[in-house]
């Protein structure tokens, strides 16, 4: 029998139509492309948008770059840096940090579209956080 | 961490292989990566410098099969050995369901061995973790090398706590394998 008492996160399917939501809700303002939630340790969470065969190593250097950038932050005299933009010609990423730490990672290709991006995720910050929050388990 | 997910009836794990610089963390990444049919992996991920040596991390995702029902998903990362990339690794390390522990055989460098080993345990530590509360393994890897030293002495100097340990030859594949089955069939263990 799998015992989810000594594993970290349990993602139940409630939990996961009510995140999934909240992001498709997030993607249709935004327009983005698709949008990835990303666990502190690389692991995807949940993903909605256009297909992407690769979600997971993407996940894991979402998060290794960002496990960078607190370690500069903290180098710096920064508590941290909640926010990675890079921008292409064609493709942009936004990452931020949400409270657990996890990341919620938006492709988008309308650069106008940031100023949006950036407001909306921060509205949705707090709601992923408390489903994050409510399926971990120690 | 572990993440269980019901509704995809996944289960998705991280393994760390650890160790010096050059003992060959990386080659038995890209063994697997060679070796297994793409259905069942990604693609490689290496983050790494100009001449082939990892900087940041190797990532590779695979899917092992079925356990109760759930689709068992493995995430393979490895750390830079070089010292000076100790803040790396400490990074690389959080979130790990279990790690393999790559030694390099050569009697030169049993001291680095010992360094690493040591550095693992301080970094794991940094994570509110220790050496007997997450699922590890040895590798003894390089064991067709001339210089490498007795299996007796590699067990008595670096596996004092008598975890699983495996010989191997990771450029050819020897050992490969049968190191991944026991890191992924130690880390399933510990969620049954």
């Amino acid at each position: 029998m799998l015992n989810p008492q000594l594993s970290s996160l349990i993602i139940t399917t409630e939990g996961l139509n009510r995140i999934t939501s909240i992001l498709n809700k997030l993607r249709d303002e935004t327009n983005a492309r698709y949008i990835i939630l990303v666990e502190k340790s690389g692991q995807m969470i949940a993903n909605v948008g256009e297909d992407n065969p690769f979600t997971m190593p993407l996940s894991a250097l979402v998060a290794g770059a960002f496990a960078s950038t607190r370690e500069i932050a903290r180098l710096v005299g920064e508590t941290e840096f909640s926010v990675m933009y890079q921008s292409g010609q064609n493709r942009h990423i936004y990452i931020l940090s949400l409270k657990t730490q996890d990341l919620l990672t938006v492709v988008f290709d309308e650069g106008p579209m940031l100023g949006i991006i950036k407001l909306k995720t921060k509205q949705v910050a707090d709601s992923l956080s408390n489903e994050i929050v409510s399926m971990m388990k120690n | 961490m572990a993440l269980i997910n019901y509704s995809t009836r996944e289960i998705h794990c991280k393994i760390v292989f650890y160790g010096t610089g050059l003992g060959g963390k990386t080659t038995n990444l890209e063994y697997v990566h060679k070796q297994l049919n793409p259905s069942i992996r990604g693609e490689m991920v290496s983050l790494n410098t100009a001449n082939e040596r990892t900087l940041f991390f190797d990532f590779l995702p695979l899917d092992l099969g079925s356990v109760q029902g759930f689709r068992t998903k493995f995430s393979l990362y490895t750390v830079p050995g070089q010292v000076e990339y100790n803040a790396s690794r400490k990074l690389v390390l959080n979130g790990a369901d279990g790690i393999v522990f790559v030694a390099d055989s050569q009697i030169e460098k049993m001291e680095e061995n010992i360094e690493s080993l040591k550095n693992m345990e301080e970094n794991l530590a940094e994570y509110n973790m220790t050496l007997d509360s997450i699922p590890w393994i040895l590798q003894y890897n390089k064991r067709d090398l001339p210089n490498a030293a007795s299996l007796e002495l590699l067990e008595k100097t670096l596996n004092t706590r008598g975890v699983p340990s495996f010989e191997a030859v990771a450029f050819e594949g020897t050992g490969v394998f049968a190191t991944l089955k026991a890191i992924s069939k130690e880390v399933l263990n510990r969620l049954t």
